[in-house]
This record gives C-alpha cells, sequence and structure tokens, in this order.
C-alpha cells in the first residue's frame, strides 16, 4: 500500500496530533523525527507529498529540502513548509528550493488540508 | 578562570554619538578568554576594537569566532580586524550554512572588491570555516551546544560549558507566535518551550532585548524580543543573570535605562530573583 503523505518534524506531540488529523480526512501517512535519517527512508516510503518543518537538529529544513529534491525519484515531488518561522526571506527561499507551499504554524488544519488536496 | 567582555551591544547598526555614549554603539562582539582559549561570539563593529586590543597583546592569536546568523551587524567588522591580516594567526569562523550558500561564501561575499578593496584570501592569517546545525559539539576543547532561533535565515543561538560557567548566548530571536496551541482546529507546537529547555539553569544568558512591548507589537515578525519575552524566558529558566542584549538602534543610554528598570520591576511583580544587566560596551564579566 502507498503513502500518501511523510510529515518531518523533530517535535513528536506535533507529528502525532497532525498525523490524527490528515488521517481523519482519509489519507495515509508516516511520520520521521529525524531528518537526517529521513533521506534514507523517503525512497522507501515513496509519498505523494512531503509536510517538512523547518528548524530541526542535524540538518535544518532547507538542507532537507534540497537534498530531497536532489534525489532523481524527488525532483518534482511536492514539498509543503510547515514552518514556526513567519519570515518572509525564509519563505522566498523554500520556494527558491522547490517547496510548493510555506505555511507557517499555528496553521488551521483546514488550510493545511486544501493544500494538501492541490497534489493528491 | 577568564572573563567574558563586550566590545559591541547594539542592534542592526552602529549607533555612535553622544546619545550612545554610555551603552554604546557598536554592533555585536563579545569576548570570552578562558583557560587560555579566545572565543569571539559575533563579528559585528564591536570586533574591530577587540582586534586592536588583542594586536596590543603582542603575542600570537588562535580565535574561534561564533557566528549567530550572517546579517551584517554580526559579519561587518571582519574586513576591519587586523589580527585576521597577520600570518602566523589562525582564526576559524564557525556558523550556519545555508542551504545555497556555505559560511565561506557570505563571508567573503561582503569582501567582494565591489563592497572592500581588500579580499577574503588576501587575509594573512589562516582562515578555518565550520559549518554547525543544530547539535552539540565538541571543538578544540570548548565544549557547546546550538538552537536555531527564530529569526530570518539559519540563525544560531549557543551554549558554552565554560570551566566552572554556563554562558548562553542568542543574539536576535522572535518569540513563537503561541496564540494557539495544537488543537484539532490549529495545529503547531509550542515552540518557546524549546528554548526555555535549551536555557535551563544557565548561569548567564545574553539575549535579545530589543524592544519595549509597544514596539515589539509594531515590529512583529522583524526577528527580535521585547524585554519582558526575555525577562520571562529567564525566570522560567531559572538563570543565574540575564545581559539585555541587542539594543535598539532608535533607544538612547536614557532609553535602555528605562528598559533595564522595567525589566528589573518585572522580576520583582514576580515571586522569584533574578539579577539583570543590559550590555555594555566595555562591561566585563568574570568567569
Ligand atoms: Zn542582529
Ligand atoms: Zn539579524
Amino acid at each position: 500500500m502507498s503513502t500518501d503523505i511523510v510529515l518531518i518534524d523533530d517535535n513528536e506531540i506535533h507529528l502525532q496530533t497532525t498525523r490524527r488529523i490528515l488521517q481523519n480526512y482519509g489519507f495515509s501517512v508516516e511520520t520521521l523525527s529525524d531528518p537526517v535519517q529521513s533521506l534514507e527512508l523517503l525512497p522507501v516510503i515513496n509519498p505523494r507529498v512531503i509536510i517538512l518543518d523547518i528548524m530541526m537538529p542535524g540538518m535544518d529544513g532547507f538542507h532537507l529540502l534540497k537534498s530531497i529534491k536532489e534525489l532523481p525519484q524527488f525532483t518534482d515531488i511536492p514539498v509543503i513548509i510547515l514552518s514556526g518561522k513567519q519570515f518572509s526571506p525564509d519563505k522566498r527561499k523554500a520556494l527558491a528550493l522547490g517547496a510548493k507551499e510555506y505555511l507557517t504554524k499555528p496553521v488551521n488544519s483546514r488550510d493545511l488540508i486544501s493544500e494538501i488536496k492541490k497534489h493528491i | 578562570m577568564g572573563y567574558l567582555k563586550f566590545w559591541g551591544v547594539r542592534g542592526s547598526i552602529p549607533t555612535p554619538g553622544p546619545s550612545t555614549m554610555r551603552y554604546g554603539g557598536n554592533t555585536s562582539c563579545l569576548e570570552i578568554q578562558c583557560d587560555d582559549k579566545l572565543l569571539i561570539l559575533d563579528a559585528g563593529s564591536g570586533l574591530r576594537n577587540l582586534g586592536n586590543a588583542l594586536m596590543g597583546k603582542g603575542q600570537a592569536i588562535q580565535a574561534h569566532v561564533f557566528i549567530t546568523h550572517m546579517h551584517w551587524d554580526h559579519i561587518q567588522g571582519i574586513p576591519f580586524f587586523t589580527p585576521a591580516y597577520i600570518p602566523g594567526n589562525s582564526i576559524t569562523f564557525l556558523g550556519a550554512d545555508e542551504a545555497d550558500r556555505s559560511l565561506q561564501s557570505i563571508i567573503s561575499g561582503q569582501m567582494d572588491p565591489t563592497y572592500f578593496p581588500i579580499e577574503l584570501d588576501d587575509m594573512g592569517a589562516e582562515l578555518n570555516f565550520r559549518n554547525l546545525s543544530e547539535d552539540t559539539y565538541t571543538i578544540n576543547d570548548i565544549r557547546f551546544e546550538t538552537l536555531y532561533v527564530n529569526h530570518p535565515g539559519n540563525a544560531l543561538g549557543y551554549k558554552f560549558y565554560l570551566k566552572d560557567t554556563s554562558v548562553v548566548y542568542i543574539s536576535d530571536n522572535e518569540p513563537f507566535d503561541t496564540s494557539a496551541v495544537a488543537s484539532e482546529e490549529m495545529l503547531g507546537e509550542d515552540g518557546n518551550q524549546k528554548l526555555i529547555d535549551f536555557v535551563k539553569d544557565c548561569d548567564i544568558l545574553i539575549h535579545d532585548a530589543q524592544y519595549t512591548q509597544e514596539e515589539y507589537e509594531k515590529h512583529r515578525t522583524w526577528g527580535h524580543s521585547p524585554f519582558t519575552f526575555t525577562v520571562d524566558v529567564a525566570l522560567q529558566a531559572n538563570v543565574g543573570q540575564l545581559v539585555l542584549f541587542h539594543h535598539d538602534p532608535l533607544h538612547d543610554d536614557n532609553a535602555v535605562d528605562t528598559i533595564l528598570e522595567s525589566a528589573r520591576q518585572r522580576v520583582h511583580n514576580s515571586d522569584k530573583s533574578l539579577n539583570i544587566i543590559a550590555a555594555q560596551e566595555g562591561l566585563e564579566i568574570a568567569l
């Protein structure tokens, strides 16, 4: 069975809450809390959409986004940034690195769902 | 045994002049001397005077320069840091790469011939660059942790474990929006808790306190803190001493005095105790 969405974020509580809500909407969801490890696991999980935090230990979300986009099978995968950082330079940078959208926490779950539905 | 000395305490841009004489007008730069090691925290315009003082000692210099982030007020002193021009000296710059640009490229960028007549490659000292992320490190026997803070770009906060003292340095940081904690409706987390955990029980906290509460309301998403937030973090994290830092370029000495007084009053109104000072150029704290 394929996975619709992978959530990557170092905050476990946020991961669990978001996963539960996305599952309620019928999506299949995997969560990853270690950005470095996620680079190895993503090709195995092979999701349709990635939702990515920015401020994570070991590897920040910008570097991870760049590394994901460099994997041949993920060149075109939709990545939605979900970050606590509400600064326009960060948003511009994420979009330049290939993110589809940059949403700021706290995000209304309806807004996140409608963004996901553009890609699934 | 050692000391921590402030060479630049101002945010954003140098502010020389009679109205900032007491606290000082140079941008971020701190010196830590501890166990024969020289740590420099940020390389704002205060770095120039620090460099001249180091030259006066007449010894070879081995320095580790920890950069919080690459905004101008944190790197603009580098072209004027005389020890970096002297063969035999060794300077290691540490900070977070941006995904699209390395630490070295960012630092050398401000010395592009368009902006400055001498290029980074022409500096005579041995220059090293070390990329950091959010992690725990021991580099040349310097033990420290880093934290991504809420400021544009990959901005870092540092926690140094010196011999007998822990020092946290967070020059530029804005509170996270915690108006809605995780619920069915709003997804997110309390990002400020991670900051409090990082700062927890440190001996000295040097933290952004650029604005009053009223000023902050007009400057949300500029990446800086109202002093009220800074005091509350210090109280919740049980720190030993709080140093208010990154003074607003619009604040004259009296305005900084007023913020310091109000910060102390806020502690007085709580049921806790906390020693607070405002960072001042030339101020030395014994370690
Ligand atoms: Zn600054
Ligand atoms: Zn800045």
